[in-house]
């Protein structure tokens, strides 16, 4: 009897544990596969506190075994995530699980397809840059950037991470050859701006997002 | 009995003395050629490195599977032209097939599959980026002969986009940027972006832009410069461009 009870005390206090794990990882934010190419893919993702967060990737309906996952991680505790995978295959599709802590996302997600290794050389850059700041004016570190291109069919976003300045510099050569306007999304610690619509033409420097609790 | 342990502890003196003398002498003249030898080497290290624009004679690459943007910091002994860089690149375990070059305007190729050629075989020049499609990961090592500083005019970038090659591996890029906009003394925004292809395959920026003396802001990331890799850069007027080394 006494047995028992134990048993159920210590099923308890683990169980009080995780939930308190659980529930004190900070939920992830705006997950988006990035920076698609044909070898590499980028994950983002945004965090309300400092985590350290990893990815699982897995080629679709290759889930045979759990040498067929790979797991990449942050290098340390951060906001702002951007996870990198490099040497995957070309034209091959993915599928993606990110973790932080024992907080898992598998809604909204995520798959990735990489590009088919092109015939052509690659396009000359054409730099995308800017700046973020907070209400206040004050430049913001960072932000996680995501640009994709406005059109119909869909695109896989560009992102990139402000510096101390409040600044990023990404390259959109291939999105500005999709359509002449891309759409700007930041998420940061001072908050967020969604879709903000710039024409391909006006953004050196892009117009200065400012980033709110709305 | 007394006389002769005299003798002895005189000779016993004498002789520890000689050796002490004999020891310092020795030690002072080794001394000397060591620091002797250190003042050559650091005059044999100073003027190779004032003579050559780097000073080691091969480079390896390490080729992934796709698109690689590359410079040669040396002049290849083994080829000259993009047919013999994918000959080189083939004969060493590798599998390459097509070299492109910027001509300031697009993209100028040579293919080449087995017998079949495609476009006009051009000039590998070293300080020049050249993209080289590969269709393996390979590990490829040039060998070549060093370039000489006096000898090297440095290169001439024309308004828009320029391919180059950079050999001083101790800068990172804002230097580069920051090395063509100082002119004696005077700052003036003549290159805003250097870019680097990488093995991610997509293009790392860095950019500064001097909006007035007080405003001058940096965008993307400061990386730092490798000899072996191509750079893409911005220059918004003709610039006769030599590194600093």
């Amino acid at each position: 009897m006494r047995k028992r009870y134990m048993r159920l005390i210590v099923i308890l206090v683990v169980g009080l544990g995780l939930w308190g794990w659980w529930y004190r990882t900070p939920r992830q934010i705006r997950v988006r596969p990035a920076n698609v190419g044909a070898k590499s893919f980028s994950v983002g993702w945004f965090s309300k506190k400092p985590s350290r967060g990893c990815v699982m990737a897995v080629e679709s309906w290759k889930f045979k075994s759990w040498k067929d996952w790979v797991i990449k991680c942050d290098d340390e505790k951060t906001q702002w995530h951007l996870v990198d995978f490099k040497g995957v295959k070309p034209g091959t599709e993915y599928q993606l699980v990110v973790m932080s802590g024992l907080r898992v996302t598998f809604k909204n997600i995520l798959s990735v397809k990489t590009k088919e290794i092109s015939d052509q050389p690659p396009l000359i850059p054409k730099p995308a840059y800017g700046n973020v700041v907070d209400q206040k004016g004050n430049p913001v570190e960072g932000v996680l950037v995501y640009i994709t291109a406005e059109a119909k069919t869909f695109n896989y976003p560009v992102a990139g991470v402000t510096n101390r300045q409040g600044n990023y510099g990404i390259d959109v050569g291939e999105l500005s050859q999709i359509s002449e306007s891309l759409v700007l999304d930041a998420v940061g610690s001072r908050g967020y701006w969604k879709e903000l619509l710039i024409s391909t033409e006006g953004i050196t420097p892009a117009p200065t997002i400012t980033v709110a609790n709305k | 009995m007394g006389y002769g342990v005299g003798v002895m502890v005189v000779i016993g003196v004498g002789v520890s003395l000689g050796l002490g003398v004999g020891i310092i002498r020795f030690a002072t003249r080794f001394m000397d050629r060591v620091s002797q030898g250190e003042v050559r080497m650091a005059e044999k290290m100073a003027e190779a490195s004032e003579v050559y624009m780097l000073t080691k004679d091969e480079v390896t690459y390490e080729l992934i599977e796709g698109w690689n943007f590359i410079a040669l910091p040396l002049k290849p002994y083994n080829f000259s032209d993009a047919k013999g860089l994918l000959k080189d690149v083939n004969r060493k375990n590798g599998h390459a097939s097509t070299v492109s070059s910027w001509d300031g305007d697009r993209w100028q190729e040579f293919s080449q599959r087995d017998i079949r050629k495609y476009g006009v075989n051009f000039a590998i020049e070293p300080a020049k980026a050249y993209f080289v499609k590969t269709h393996q990961s390979s590990s490829w090592t040039v060998k070549g002969e060093l370039i000489k500083k006096a000898e090297f005019s440095g290169l001439k970038l024309e308004p828009g986009w320029n391919s180059l090659g950079l050999f001083n591996e101790k800068s990172q890029a804002s230097e580069v940027i920051d090395q063509i906009n100082e002119v004696e003394g005077e700052v003036k925004e003549r290159a805003t972006v250097l870019d680097w292809w990488t093995a991610a395959s997509n293009w790392q920026l860095y950019i500064k832009r001097i909006y007035s003396s007080d405003d001058i802001q940096e965008y993307g990331d400061n990386f730092g410069i490798k000899a072996e890799k191509g750079y893409m850069i911005f220059v918004n007027e003709p610039i006769e461009f030599k590194e600093d080394l």
